[in-house]
């Protein structure tokens, strides 16, 4: 699975490409061959029209820059999840003895995929093929957990079933902080820092004060 | 609004209108999907906009088309047909 054509949205290969061809091939037939469908067609740009009206109406207000530093905590959350998604992969699965009938393999595109905030626009995709649906080797859980509540503060995190049965802890994330929650949370930083530290099993073990 | 937003889309509901690809795509690919790549590919509508109409992320939807794409693809690989 190539990560670079899907953001682009673009086929991946020959044969793709000439499914999309085709796709556009016959719409274009259909629509020449149907008064009906540019009735249809306005009825989507309508609701469109209302969508956009209606449902986001501060879409259109400034974003934040991304260098902003609000950012930074989002981008190390991410940068974590990558590493804890490899970590799972490679080494948190045991690997069968005997190659196993898996259970549903439709199920293992979508075995790791960690969904970031909207205007984040960022999403990482693992192609966990090689591994199987075993419980983890260590208690990933008491680890994972904090790490997911802290980053829960940041971006908007959702475990996916079937991952989300080896985090049963792991409920009721809050919503990300805005901007002005997150000045706040900075004034307080030595605080929620400690707190963070705490809640690590074994840090203080690891990393002696 | 909710009218409009319903389950079906565009020429969904008209199989006699369906061309040989499309059709294909309706019967392999899950509702969803289906209705992502009709909107996107059929009715020439943004990624973003689609997103907006299935009530997801812009990248959620980018993976449900590469997804159909590619199952497709595969499909017509050991199903030739010839327009």
């Amino acid at each position: 699975m190539s990560l670079k054509s899907i953001l682009q949205n673009k086929p991946c290969d020959q044969a793709e490409k000439e499914v999309v061809e085709k796709l556009r091939q016959e719409s274009k037939s259909e629509k020449l061959a149907s008064t009906q469908s540019a009735k249809q067609r306005d009825e989507v740009r309508q609701l469109l029209h209302l969508i956009k009206e209606d449902g986001y109406p501060d879409r259109k207000i400034k974003k934040p820059s991304k260098h902003s530093f609000f950012y930074l905590p989002r981008l190390a959350f991410a940068s974590l999840s990558l590493c804890i998604a490899c970590f799972l992969t490679y080494k948190g699965f045991e690997k069968p003895e005997k190659k196993q009938i898996a259970h549903d393999l439709s199920l293992i595109d979508d075995l790791a995929e960690l969904k970031f905030q909207l205007d984040f626009d960022f999403v990482t995709i693992f192609n966990i093929e090689s591994s199987i649906t075993e419980e983890p080797t260590v208690e990933l859980d008491k680890l994972v957990s904090p790490i997911i509540d802290f980053g829960s503060l940041f971006t908007n995190v959702q475990i996916i079933p079937p991952i989300k049965s080896y985090f049963p802890s792991v409920e009721n994330l809050g919503t990300p902080l805005v901007p002005k929650e997150f000045r706040e949370l900075k004034e307080n930083t030595k605080e929620g820092i400690n707190n963070l530290l705490d809640s690590i099993p074994f840090f203080n073990e690891i990393f002696p004060t | 609004m909710d009218e409009i937003m319903g389950e079906s889309t565009p020429d969904e509901n008209n199989e006699h209108e369906l061309g040989v690809v499309w059709s294909k795509a309706k019967e392999i690919l899950s509702p969803s999907a289906f209705r992502s790549l009709r909107l996107h590919y059929g009715e020439e509508i943004t990624v973003k906009e689609v997103a907006i109409i299935m009530g997801k992320n812009k990248v959620a939807i980018k993976v449900i088309l590469h997804r159909s794409r590619k199952k497709l693809a595969e499909y017509f690989k050991s199903n030739p047909i010839k327009l």
